[in-house]
C-alpha cells in the first residue's frame, strides 16, 4: 500500500472514529464580543453566566483583561514589592486608593483623584482565580471618593480581602 | 444543508452559530449568510470569505483585533464583526493562544504581508474548527484524496483537467466515501478553483495589486456575492415560479434548470464531465432511492443507463429551454406592455415563437385569470426569468465554446466506464448499507 494512500485510509479511519463517537457536551459559546462589552459595559451589574465561563476559562479571561485595560482609566495588576505585606493603599496610575479600617468589622474606601485626572465612575477588582466584582463608586467630593466596606451587604463581602491581597487586579473605569 | 450539517454531530454548530448571531442581532439572511462561510459553502475557494476579511481589517489600521469587536466601534460592518467574532472565539475556547490571536494585527510591517498572513492564520482556526465539528463535510478529505490522484497520475502537471472526474470517481469512489459521482465533480471543481486562487495569492505582485484595490472595489456586495452560491439564487428563483399562480414553466423544466444551476460551475470549467454529471448522474440517484427501498433486490443499472439522455439531446435540451424561458420574456413584455408597444413587441416575433407563445397563453392557469391578474402575476415572475435565461443561455455559450462534437466524442466510453462502476458500486453489494 502507497504512503499516501495509507494516510487516506487513515484520514478515513478517523473519520469513521469521529461519526461513530458519542456526542459530546462542548461548552456552550461566549462569543468574544459579548466578552468585550461585558468589559465595557456601563453599569455595575453582573452577568452570572459569564462569570461562570471566565472562571472556568483561561482564555476568556484574558480577553476580558484585555478589554478592561483598554477601557480603563487606570489599572493595577498587582501591588508593588514595598506593598507585599497586608497593604492598605494601592497607587494606580495617579489615583490613590486607602483602607482606613475603623473597627473588626467596617472599613472604608477611600480613593483620592488629582485635578488633572478624569472622573472614575466603577472600580473592578479581579482576582488571581477570575473571582472579583465591580462596585460603583458614586460621585467624588472635593477630589476624594468615600464608600463604607460593609460586609453586611452579599456584593461587598469579597471586596476587602481582594483589595488588600497583592495580586489582585483593580481597574477604575 | 447547514441544518443537515447542525443536527449530524452535536448540534454544536448550531449552537455557536446562534451565540453569534444573538450577540450581534443579525437578520434571518445576514445568519444564513454567516452560516455558508463558516461551513466553507461558498462559491469557488472556502477561504475567500477570510481573505475579503482580512483585507477588510488591515484596512480598518487597526492595531487591537479585540478593540474591532467592542460595542461602540465602527471600523467593520456588522456581518464582519461577527463573523470575526465567530473565528475568535471558537478559536479562543478551542484553547488558541490569546497573545498570538491579540498580536495578529501588528505581526507584519508589509500589509500584503499583514493580509497574508491574517487569512493563513484565520482560514487555519476556522478550518480545526470545522474539522471537529463538521466532520461531514469531508472536505479535507476529498482534496488529500485528489492531491494524491493526480500526483500519481500526472506528476508532471497535476492540475485537474475535464476527464479526470470520472477516472477519480472509478478508482476511488466507494460505497462510504466519495460515493456520488456529482460528489467527486464538485469536488474537483473547488480543487481547480482552490489551486487558482492558492497560485494567485502566492504571487507579491498580485498581493500587492489586491491589497492596494480601492476599499470600495471590493465592498461589502462583492464579499456577499461570493458566499450566494449559483444554486441558492437560482433555487430561490425557481421557488418564485413554482408558487406563482400562472405557471410559465412546467415542472420538468425547472427540474432541468436547477440541474444546470447545480452543475454550472463544473460546466464553465469541465463540460464533458459535466455534460456526463447532467446525464449519468439521474440514473445513480434512482439506483440508490431502489436500493433503500428493496434492500434485497440487486438494481437495474443497464437498461436506465441506455435510458438516459444523450449528451447532444442534453445540450439541446438546455437551449430549447433558454429559447421557452425567453419567450416568457416576450410574452411578459407583450402582455405588460402599454398596447402600442405590445402591438410592436408581437409584430416582431416570427411565426415560430408566435405559436409557441399562444400555446402558452392557452395554458389554464393563464387563460382563467384576469388580465389585470395576469400582468402583476406575470411581472412577479420576470427578475427570476432573467436569471435562468442568463444561467441558460451562459451555459449554452460555454458549450459553443468547447466544440460541441468534441464533447460527444468520448461519450460511448464515458457511459461505458460509468455503467460498470455503478454496477461495482452497487450490484455485488447490495445488502450493505447505501450511502
Amino acid at each position: 500500500m502507497s504512503r499516501q494512500s495509507e494516510e487516506e485510509q487513515a484520514a478515513f479511519a478517523a473519520l469513521q472514529e469521529l461519526r461513530s463517537a458519542p456526542a459530546q457536551q462542548a461548552a456552550p459559546l461566549i462569543s468574544t464580543a459579548t466578552i468585550v462589552a461585558y468589559a465595557v459595559r456601563t453599569t455595575a451589574l453582573s452577568d452570572f453566566r459569564i462569570e461562570q465561563a471566565m472562571r472556568s476559562a483561561p482564555n476568556l479571561r484574558r480577553v476580558y483583561h484585555h478589554a478592561l485595560s483598554q477601557h480603563a482609566q487606570a489599572a493595577s495588576a498587582q501591588a508593588l514589592a514595598a506593598a507585599e505585606a497586608q497593604t492598605e493603599l494601592r497607587i494606580i496610575g495617579p489615583y490613590r486608593l486607602e483602607i482606613l479600617t475603623e473597627d473588626d468589622d467596617m472599613a472604608w474606601l477611600v480613593i483620592r483623584i488629582p485635578k488633572a485626572a478624569p472622573d472614575i465612575q466603577f472600580m473592578e477588582l479581579r482576582g488571581k482565580d477570575g473571582t472579583g466584582a465591580r462596585i460603583a463608586l458614586g460621585n467624588a467630593v472635593a477630589g476624594v471618593i468615600q464608600l463604607p466596606l460593609d460586609p453586611g451587604f452579599a456584593e461587598m463581602e469579597s471586596v476587602p480581602e481582594l483589595l488588600r491581597d497583592p495580586a489582585t487586579e483593580i481597574f477604575l473605569l | 444543508m447547514i441544518q443537515q450539517l447542525a443536527t449530524a454531530q452535536t448540534g454544536q454548530l448550531s449552537a455557536d452559530l446562534n451565540s453569534v448571531r444573538d450577540a450581534h442581532d443579525l437578520t434571518a439572511d445576514q445568519a444564513r449568510r454567516l452560516a455558508l462561510k463558516v461551513c466553507g459553502l461558498v462559491k469557488g475557494n472556502r477561504d475567500a470569505p477570510v481573505f475579503h476579511l482580512a483585507r477588510k481589517l488591515v484596512a480598518t489600521g487597526a492595531r487591537d483585533l479585540f478593540a474591532l469587536l467592542a460595542p461602540d466601534s465602527q471600523a467593520l460592518g456588522r456581518e464582519d464583526r461577527a463573523f470575526l467574532d465567530f473565528v475568535i472565539s471558537v478559536a479562543l475556547r478551542d484553547a488558541e493562544d490569546f497573545a498570538a490571536l491579540s498580536g495578529l494585527l501588528v505581526n507584519n510591517t508589509d500589509k500584503a504581508e499583514r493580509i497574508g498572513a491574517l487569512t493563513r492564520k484565520l482560514s487555519t482556526l476556522l478550518h480545526a474548527y470545522r474539522r471537529q465539528v463538521i466532520p461531514e463535510t469531508r472536505h479535507h478529505n476529498v482534496f488529500t484524496a485528489i492531491r494524491s490522484f493526480l500526483m500519481t497520475h500526472r506528476p508532471a502537471a497535476p492540475e485537474p483537467r475535464d476527464g479526470d472526474a470520472l477516472e477519480f470517481w472509478t478508482l476511488k469512489g466507494r460505497r462510504d466515501f466519495l460515493t456520488r459521482y456529482t460528489t467527486v465533480l464538485a469536488g474537483l471543481v473547488d480543487y481547480a478553483e482552490a489551486r487558482l486562487t492558492a497560485a494567485h495569492w502566492a504571487r507579491p505582485l498580485e498581493i500587492n495589486q489586491r491589497a492596494d484595490m480601492p476599499d470600495n472595489e471590493i465592498s461589502d456586495q462583492m464579499a456577499q456575492q461570493d458566499t450566494q452560491t449559483v444554486a441558492v439564487s437560482i433555487d430561490q428563483h425557481l421557488a418564485t415560479l413554482e408558487n406563482a399562480p400562472a405557471k410559465l414553466l412546467l415542472a420538468t423544466e425547472r427540474e432541468t434548470c436547477r440541474l444546470v444551476a447545480d452543475q454550472f460551475d463544473a460546466l464553465a470549467r469541465f463540460p464533458r464531465s459535466a455534460l456526463l454529471a447532467l446525464t449519468c448522474a439521474p440514473v445513480q440517484n434512482a439506483v440508490i432511492q431502489a436500493l433503500r427501498m428493496h434492500r434485497n433486490a440487486p438494481p437495474d443499472i443497464d437498461a436506465p443507463l441506455a435510458a438516459s439522455t444523450r449528451f447532444a439531446a442534453m445540450m439541446q435540451q438546455i437551449d430549447a429551454l433558454a429559447q421557452t424561458v425567453e419567450d416568457c420574456l416576450h410574452l411578459i413584455h407583450a402582455v405588460t406592455a402599454r398596447t402600442d408597444e405590445s402591438a410592436l413587441a408581437r409584430s416582431r416575433w416570427d411565426t415560430r415563437r408566435q405559436k409557441r407563445i399562444e400555446t402558452m397563453l392557452r395554458r389554464k392557469s393563464l387563460a382563467d385569470m384576469a388580465p389585470e391578474d395576469l400582468r402583476d402575476a406575470l411581472l412577479e415572475q420576470s427578475e427570476a426569468l432573467l436569471a435562468l435565461h442568463t444561467l441558460l443561455t451562459g451555459a449554452g455559450r460555454v458549450l459553443d465554446a468547447r466544440r460541441r462534437n468534441a464533447l460527444t466524442e468520448h461519450e460511448d466510453q464515458d457511459r461505458r466506464s460509468f455503467g460498470q462502476k455503478l454496477a461495482a458500486l452497487y450490484t455485488n453489494t447490495a445488502q450493505e448499507g447505501v450511502t
